[in-house]
């Protein structure tokens, strides 16, 4: 896919899809009233889903918004975030986890002065043991106190387990669940793998929506039809797994 | 214009050539498969022959020199096919081994019955540290004849692989014969070379691989694989990766 059909965000910031990642970055904005969320764990049920299109566009929309953001590719096995924006991936997060030295040596600026890259670089035989290592935990926080959000993309969960791994070192997780592909009992799955390891899931993102099939859905937040790869976070699917955590 | 990125052409460093004489002939078979450049490969084999890079360049300039005399057009640069143990990633980043071309391009053999359990690590630490691996004839492995999907793990990661012609044409049987047109399928190799030792069976002709090449995948795969790839190792240019295709 050409890279402006895949950052909407940035290309066509009137669409009705952009419009749906605003809606998306303000629901995680007020997804928790006391401690901000600014690290966010994207996965998804199985491989396809749609994560690094949504994490791509949101991290615009944040970085159009005037925050200054870090999209990190924690996609360690099959990165993808170099090619959406077009950057190097010869260095990279796995570079600096394993030289261990100043992080910064390996980000990539975009054409957003708000955004940063930090792609994957180099795939490496052990992705998961890279990904809990203790480096990687001071790098979340480091990265935290110069960026206002923080978006890791990730495998999926229900292959692999390094986006379980990687929910426990930030403030919150996003599940990507493609709307008429992916089995219920898949995400159920998911989400119980990311239970498990105590994620903190804020919500579930619902993608390529079938505008056919829009007028089922009553937690619209506006009146008009969308394309294909339409994009809406399900706020009471969130709530909803929010009161199954606590119960 | 064919490049030959793996070649025992030096006389008198291993069990290739065993004199100039031989050398000289081995170029005048090159040369009637087009050949223009010669990376000389002696094998570096730590503790047992261990041939330092002087050593292969001066080689080098000998050989070059009574081409010349004989009015053969083929370049013959240095390099080397380092058989892999733990210590090599030292010895490859202090200098002690031989790059291919002094490029960043480092060619990488595997023993013939296993690929030894660190071999993941060994290469990515190269590759963090810059370097770029070629496996040398994966055809010939009897892990990846049993599991290509070795091979393809290898190179999703970026990882470069390198047959031998005659591999392609049958001298080592027919089991190495299919298995060499499967990874080219998978679109896991990306130099076929001669590994040329003698006149004989092992000789420096590229002819009927590249023709066998031509017939199943055309011309640009011709291109790609026995010259612009090879010419990108000499210039020390990145190299396009086909996405492998997974088994």
């Amino acid at each position: 896919m050409l890279r402006e059909k895949m950052l909407i965000a940035q290309s066509n910031p009137k669409s009705p899809i952009s419009e749906a990642f605003r809606v998306l970055r303000t629901n995680i904005e007020f997804s928790s009233v006391d401690n901000p969320i600014k690290s966010l764990v994207f996965t998804s049920a199985l491989p396809g889903e749609g994560k690094t299109t949504v994490i791509s566009n949101l991290a615009v929309t944040f970085a159009l918004q005037e925050k200054r953001v870090l999209l990190v590719d924690g996609d360690l096995r099959k990165p993808k975030i170099h090619k959406i924006f077009k950057v190097e991936n010869d260095r990279g997060l796995t570079s600096f986890l394993s030289v261990k030295d100043d992080f910064r040596l390996y980000l990539k600026k975009t054409n957003l002065k708000n955004l940063d890259i930090m792609p994957c670089g180099i795939i490496p035989p052990n992705p998961s043991e890279l990904l809990s290592s203790n480096i990687m935990k001071q790098f979340i926080k480091q990265v935290t106190n110069e960026y206002d959000v923080i978006l890791i993309d990730t495998p999926p969960i229900g292959t692999v387990t390094d986006a379980a791994l990687l929910s426990t070192v930030v403030d919150g997780t996003i599940l990507i669940a493609s709307s008429g592909t992916v089995e219920i009992d898949s995400i159920v799955r998911a989400k119980e793998l990311l239970d498990q390891v105590n994620a903190n899931i804020i919500g579930v993102v619902i993608n390529k929506i079938d505008k056919s099939n829009a007028g089922k859905y009553h937690y619209y937040y506006y009146n008009r039809y969308y394309d294909e790869n339409d994009i809406q976070i399900s706020r009471r699917k969130a709530s909803k797994k929010r009161r199954e955590k606590k119960i | 214009m064919f490049v030959d990125i793996h070649s025992h052409i030096l006389p008198k460093l291993d069990d290739g050539a065993a004199n100039m004489e031989t050398s000289l002939s081995m170029l005048e078979i090159a040369s009637l498969s087009n050949i223009q450049n010669i990376i000389a490969t002696p094998h570096f084999i730590v503790d047992s022959l261990e041939t330092s890079i002087e050593t292969i360049d001066r080689k080098c300039s000998e050989l070059n020199e009574n081409a010349k005399l004989n009015g053969i057009n083929i370049k013959t640069l240095p390099g080397c096919e380092v058989f892999i143990s733990p210590e090599i990633v030292k010895l490859i980043e202090n200098g002690t081994i031989a790059t291919l071309n002094n490029s960043k391009y480092v060619l990488i053999e595997f023993p013939l019955i296993s690929i030894p359990p660190y071999s993941g690590e060994l290469l990515y630490s190269l590759q963090i540290k810059g370097f770029k691996p070629i496996i040398a004839h994966p055809e010939r492995n009897k892990e990846i004849i049993k599991n290509p999907g070795i091979l393809y793990e290898f190179v999703q990661r970026g990882i470069y692989a390198q047959m031998n012609a005659n591999s392609l044409t049958g001298v080592f049987g027919n089991e190495i014969a299919k298995i060499s047109l499967k990874l080219l399928e998978h679109k896991l190799i990306h130099f076929i070379s001669s590994d040329a030792h003698t006149l004989k069976t092992r000789s420096p002709n590229l002819t009927d691989a590249a023709n066998i090449v031509r017939k199943k995948f055309g011309n640009n795969m011709v291109d790609l694989l026995f010259s612009i790839n090879g010419m990108n190792v000499i210039n020390d240019m990145p190299i396009d990766m086909d996405v492998p295709k997974q088994f």
